[in-house]
């Protein structure tokens, strides 16, 4: 029990480190006249599209024993989340409809206007967001393995893996059961019923950005101290110890097949996530079926290492033996994980599709899914190809769920990094790192010149 | 009172006001009147202080406000009421909270900011909707509210964007009479934008056609 309330706090303590910075970093970056701020943004991003283990990577080659704490999990996990908070706020300041902090600009400075208007405005979406990082942090796996701190998921895995015992499973299960449907219910019938409106914009964006006059070269060196430590640092860490050339191509040997297995698994599994998410997105928004939102978030927000157990009872029988120990496993997994990512996504633009889009083919005559098919899909052509390099990158950087379930001959890239930082010398590890980087830069860069393209 | 001097405002490449001049006299009304786009509503916010100009001058009460890419007087500090075209009542407020702010802010008196939200509410015909969330309002009593939290702090201006758009002729008609008794009886100078002209030629002393 000692070791259930003591993961619950270091999962709050990372949720609030996370969203005080996060938030911090949002608000500087979309309502102030800071230099770089994009620069800022992109950098600080960065953590949530690696493989978590990586930056602790970083952190440990650059500090050691400390890093093997409590104190070390909590930085390097907010580290990993603080781009939750960051990009869910930095969105919330970028759509709340501005005449509402320009009258209560009439009265006061734009510091009063944030502190009694514009966080108060978006502080129920703020606190889904908080939890949304309380439950990432809490099913966290790879971070607390790597960096041997003992917490709920590592002894759910170990009573799994050595006594085949199922307790502290299921208690995890309940506890994410119950947080999750607390939460759908307090941003359907609380948030999104009392504070929709706050996003109703009309034509004005944000043209007089907060000048930060005096406090521009503070706040500056403040970011980039932040951005250094946090990021470029541990980062540049690994490149500096991967020493040479010649040892990028030794690691390149080593994982050569598993890069290919890894962009393959991604590219299938980020096609169905895609395909999947806008057929639930299609019957959430047509048939109110929320209860398909409701499992998407549940299957996101299980521990991994929960989610493994549960498809290891499922698919380890005779019969199914051509998913269990085939790659297919691992794609079903992918899909039953993160289908929220562009069910999500694409329910919030179909919604804002006008019915009469829908209606006036209709009434010319055309079927319901010839309808779907030369209307709303075509209208929705940037959304998927969004959502498909998201799935995308998310697909490649998985560690936790791919680690349970492959069979021999079946691992991904991050998985084998993952076991080889183990047993192998220090510079071909940081080497490895640093193309496990690019892998998941490239298709990053893919989707900014395909978005320029279309 | 206000007197703007040869401004020019414009977004990329799009001139949306071009060496505008307007002087507007104390206890007026004047009526911004014209199509969409012709720079209307940008106009209310430079002389509120909302956004800045590019080119040009404005005065209020013979103070230097605004000049080529500068607030020299930040909106807050010019003793300017806004009605917007949504009325941007915050929707995490009541009705008192979303009147009351502006006098908090100025620091007055608990027991006078209380008196004071009465008194409003009593002129705008709201008694007894102090507690009434704002999702639970009506278009026609929202827009009352707004115009109370514009008027609870005295304003010597207030500017006034398309307020009654969305409401219905006969609600229309009904508010723009209480606007106009409003203004006779605190006196402030009005500048108000619509694109309807029965509103107009009902509410202006002038009519400006943009």
């Amino acid at each position: 029990m000692t070791l259930f309330f003591d993961t619950i706090f270091l999962s709050l303590s990372v949720t609030f480190v996370s969203v005080f910075f996060g938030v911090i970093f949002a608000v500087l970056f979309e309502k102030t006249t800071l230099a770089f701020k994009n620069t800022f943004l992109l950098i600080f991003t960065l953590p949530l599209l690696l493989p978590p283990y990586i930056v602790a990577l970083g952190f440990s080659e650059l500090f050691s024993e400390w890093i093997f704490s409590f104190f070390g999990v909590v930085l390097v996990e907010s580290i990993i989340y603080i781009p939750i908070p960051m990009l869910g706020t930095f969105l919330l300041l970028k759509n709340i409809n501005k005449s509402f902090e320009d009258s209560a600009k009439i009265f006061c400075s734009w510091f009063c206007v944030l502190r009694k208007i514009t966080i108060p405005l978006i502080s129920p979406y703020l606190f889904l967001i908080s939890s949304i990082v309380f439950l990432l942090s809490l099913g966290n796996y790879s971070v607390v393995n790597f960096l041997r701190y003992k917490t709920f998921v590592i002894q759910s895995f170990v009573e799994f893996s050595a006594f085949y015992e199922y307790k502290s499973a299921y208690i995890l299960s309940i506890l994410i059961f119950l947080i999750v449907a607390t939460l759908l219910l307090f941003e359907k019938y609380y948030a999104k019923k009392n504070y929709a409106s706050i996003f109703e914009n009309i034509d004005f964006k944000n043209k007089n950005p907060i000048d930060l006059k005096n406090y521009k070269y503070i706040l500056f060196s403040f970011v980039l101290f932040l951005a250094s430590a946090f990021v470029i640092l541990p980062i540049f860490t690994l490149v500096f110890n991967s020493h040479s050339f010649s040892n990028y191509l030794k690691a390149y040997d080593l994982v050569s097949n598993s890069i290919y297995r890894s962009i393959i698994y991604a590219g299938i599994g980020a096609f169905f996530i895609t395909l999947f998410g806008f057929i639930l997105a299609f019957y959430i928004k047509t048939k109110n079926y929320y209860i398909l939102d409701f499992f998407s978030v549940l299957f996101f927000a299980l521990p991994s290492t929960v989610l493994g157990i549960i498809f290891i009872k499922l698919f380890n029988h005779e019969w199914s033996s051509f998913i269990y120990s085939t790659p297919i496993i691992i794609i079903l997994a992918y899909i039953l994980k993160y289908s929220v990512i562009s069910t999500r996504l694409i329910f919030s633009n179909l919604s804002q599709l006008p019915q009469s889009f829908d209606d006036s083919a209709r009434v010319l005559g055309a079927s319901k899914f010839y309808t779907i098919l030369h209307i709303t899909i075509p209208l929705l052509k940037n959304t998927f190809l969004f959502s498909y390099f998201l799935a995308f990158v998310f697909l490649i950087r998985d560690t936790d769920i791919t680690m349970l379930l492959y069979s021999a001959g079946n691992e991904t890239f991050a998985v084998q990094l993952f076991t080889l930082m183990a047993n192998s010398p220090q510079e071909i590890v940081s080497a490895l790192c640093v193309i496990m980087i690019l892998v998941i830069l490239l298709p990053i860069l893919a989707w900014f010149i395909l978005r320029k393209i279309f | 009172m206000i007197n703007i001097k040869n401004i020019t405002k414009q977004y990329t490449k799009n001139k949306i006001l071009e060496n505008f001049s307007l002087h507007v006299e104390q206890g007026s009304r004047v009526v911004l009147f014209g199509a969409s786009g012709s720079g209307k509503s940008t106009l209310l916010r430079i002389i509120a202080g909302l956004e800045n100009i590019d080119d040009g001058e404005i005065y209020i009460d013979s103070k230097l406000v605004s000049k080529k890419n500068e607030i020299i007087i930040q909106a807050d500090k010019r003793e300017i009421g806004f009605v917007f075209q949504d009325l941007a009542l915050w929707p995490h407020l009541n009705v008192a909270q979303n009147i009351e702010f502006g006098l908090k802010i100025k620091k007055v008196d608990k027991e006078d900011i209380v008196e004071k939200v009465k008194e409003i509410l009593k002129k705008v015909n709201l008694s007894g909707f102090e507690s009434r969330e704002i999702s639970q309002l009506s278009g026609g009593q929202k827009q009352r509210v707004a115009l109370a939290r514009t008027l609870v702090v005295n304003p010597k201006i207030i500017l006034m964007d398309e307020p009654l758009s969305s409401l219905d002729y006969e609600l229309n008609t009904q508010l723009r009479q209480e606007i106009l008794s409003l203004q006779k009886e605190f006196k402030f100078t009005l500048v108000y934008v619509t694109h309807n002209k029965e509103e107009a030629e009902f509410l202006a002393d002038n009519i400006l056609y943009m």
